[in-house]
């Protein structure tokens, strides 16, 4: 018992840098956020206390709803294209050897490229005038200009994230798959079982673990996607790209609003944040029972 | 009607898996694959079940070839060291698996499944999953799935090498009675002599891709054909010193020499390898032959109810297993004494010369 008291404020001392620095890079910022969304100015660094009416325009303006529709479903083609299609790569890739250690380098490649060159190498490549894509696909003789037409620039941009991102599902996934053991492999080939079971029996309870870090890191990641987009059209034509953290930049710095933009940060906070909770519960609601441990 | 191996080989990047193997497997025959870590008995296997394609040889099951045919095409059922079965399937469905892929009927599967589950003793964890099981249960349920597959050679790779004691003791003595009278060629990979013993199977000794010798675990005990087979099948290291044979008797070292007892008269002078297992040697002489050796102790190990001596005889180290437990102190000058009528002798190619008559044993 003495020993603990004795050592009970050394131990806050060992704490305290971990404390400072959540304090100063979370916290803080936060709470700043929740202080500028429930106050108003007419200049002059005079404040006014408005309650939750900032919320309340946010959540009754149209605006928002729309970049929430276009942000939801962003998201939603990114992942259906980006897990599978990560999946079927990392199930064909070589278990070993040198042709596997240089399809490892190229995926990789994108990820390791800075999302604003991204943005530029997109931008670029799309364009008709100059790009190799853009001009190509209307030399075949198909109208596409992304800075013209909603649906070429939605399909710009979801091949971009596609581009991107799927190296690290794939990535991710191969990681799982070398954590089967060969036996598994030659027991499911002595018994006979299909390519199918194989992955479904054998492979697929293996990924489950990877699977839902890489879903959920997709999903943050897409679901607050900026600088790609901004880059390539800048949230047009029009409003057709404008996904959240767009709109929320061009409410905060384009229209100084910062109550209301404040307001819909924290909105938009606790979306990301209950949408991740609700995925990895559903996801990982086996895991309290034995049959996914091994 | 059986399986047939010719003259396999099987080299993997230059290094000698199996050299030259030919056996015979019978139906309803109960056959231990023995020999040290690395020694092929793997390779061996993956070759019967069709996973490696040998490099030169063939194989025949009831006397068609199978040499060429693949996994798939093979009609067999291994059983691993690890405990391999579906983890997000439930032990029923583990081991109705194989007959599912033969798309068996419910009836038929629902009926066999339980009789199987009943002889292995798992029939209260079907509706349970493998990870959650025992080591032991867990390996029963490997163990049934072979069974499902109704193959006719079974392969057990060192199935009991990861379950703890209790349970390897139990599954030990269960195994020949479940595959037994059922015609099918089991073939078990093991690197315990005490399993080659107790299993009482047709015992193939293998050491370094090859075959040393085939017979009863108690014959090749007995009567070992090699130094390799003497050594395998032993649970001590067998104990092995120079010798040279002259004048009727056999010299070790300087310091031992003994008129050479009745089985190693026919042998001619030169030098050999002598041979005896740690259970020849005691402290005091049994008989009036025996031989008194000086030897020097280095490590005793006591088991409860038995002594391992280490000792440093004409400078090689040798063991001896006596009865009780003994006091020694290491570095200690004792003597022991050695039956002449139970050595071995061993010529330069490591091949038996002399091996005591039956009647030398003790």
């Amino acid at each position: 018992m003495s020993v603990a008291k004795r050592n009970y404020p050394k131990a806050w001392l060992l704490v305290l840098p971990v404390v400072l620095m959540v304090a100063f890079n979370a916290v803080i910022p936060l709470m700043t956020v929740v202080n500028y969304s429930v106050q108003d100015t007419f200049g002059n660094n005079q404040f006014f206390w408005v309650g939750l009416e900032w919320f309340e325009e946010v959540l009754r303006s149209g605006r928002f709803g729309d970049a929430l529709g276009r942000q939801l479903l962003f998201t939603t083609l990114v992942l259906l294209i980006e897990i599978p299609l990560g999946l079927m790569i990392a199930l064909g890739l070589p278990k070993s050897g040198w042709r596997a250690s240089s399809y490892m380098m190229l995926l990789a490649l994108p990820l390791l490229i800075p999302w604003n060159v991204v943005g530029t190498i997109w931008q670029i490549f799309g364009r008709v005038d100059i790009g190799l894509a853009g001009s190509a696909i209307n030399a075949v003789g198909i109208d596409y200009n992304y800075t013209q037409d909603a649906l070429d620039a939605w399909i710009t941009v979801i091949a971009m994230d596609v581009w991107h991102w799927t190296s690290l599902v794939a990535l991710l996934c191969y990681s799982g798959l070398k954590s089967v053991p060969e036996v598994y492999y030659q027991a499911a080939a002595i018994d006979g079982a299909s390519r199918w079971a194989i992955f479904r029996y054998v492979q697929l309870p293996r990924l489950r673990q990877v699977l839902i870090i890489a879903f959920l890191l997709r999903f943050m990641d897409s679901f607050m996607i900026y600088t790609e987009p901004f880059v390539v059209t800048g949230g047009g034509p029009g409003n057709a790209t404008t996904f959240l953290s767009i709109d929320l930049v061009k409410l905060a710095l384009g229209q100084f609003d910062l109550g209301q933009a404040a307001a819909m940060s924290l909105i938009y906070f606790l979306i990301v944040l209950l949408v991740c909770w609700l995925f990895y519960t559903i996801m990982s609601v086996g895991d309290s029972q034995p049959d996914t441990r091994q | 009607m059986s399986l047939q191996i010719e003259q396999l080989c099987s080299a993997v990047n230059g290094i000698v898996h199996l050299q030259d193997i030919s056996l015979r497997f019978d139906p309803n025959s109960f056959n231990i694959l023995l020999g040290p870590a690395r020694a092929g008995k793997t390779s061996l296997l993956r070759q019967i079940a069709g996973l490696d394609p040998p490099d030169s040889g063939r194989m025949l099951l009831h006397g068609a070839d199978i040499t060429r045919h693949g996994v798939r095409k093979r009609d067999v059922s291994f059983v691993y060291q690890e405990f391999v079965n579906y983890p997000t399937l439930s032990v029923f469905e583990n081991i109705a698996s194989p007959m599912r892929v033969r798309s068996e009927g419910r009836q038929t599967i629902e009926r066999t499944v339980h009789e199987l589950a009943e002889l292995l003793g798992i029939g209260g964890v079907l509706d349970r999953h493998p990870p959650s099981l025992s080591g032991g249960q867990q390996q029963r349920v490997a163990i049934a799935r072979a069974l499902a597959k109704d193959a006719e050679v079974i392969l057990l790779d060192e199935p009991l090498a990861n379950l703890d004691y209790k349970l390897r003791e139990a599954l030990r003595r269960e195994l020949p009675r479940l595959f037994a009278g059922k015609g099918k060629i089991v073939v078990y990979a093991a690197t315990d002599p005490n399993e080659a013993f107790l299993l009482d199977g047709n015992t193939v000794v293998i050491d370094q891709g090859r075959i040393r010798q085939v017979g009863p675990a108690a014959s090749v005990f007995r009567a070992p054909d090699n130094l390799s087979a003497a050594s395998i099948l032993s649970e001590f290291p067998i104990n092995l010193l120079d010798a040279n044979i002259r004048n009727s008797s056999c010299v070790v070292g300087n310091k031992l020499t003994f008129p050479l007892p009745t089985h190693m008269r026919s042998l001619s002078e030169g030098d050999y390898t002598l041979g005896f297992r740690a259970e020849q040697l005691a402290f005091e002489a049994r008989t009036q032959s025996s031989v008194a050796c000086a030897a020097k102790v280095a490590v005793t190990e006591i088991t409860g109810n038995e002594t391992i001596v280490h000792l440093d005889m004409a400078n090689r180290p040798c063991v001896a297993v006596v009865e009780g437990t003994s006091s020694l102190r290491a570095g200690e000058q004792i003597t022991m004494y050695l039956d002449p009528g139970g050595l071995f002798m061993f010529d330069s190619s490591g091949q038996t010369v002399a091996s005591p008559t039956r009647s030398a044993q003790r």
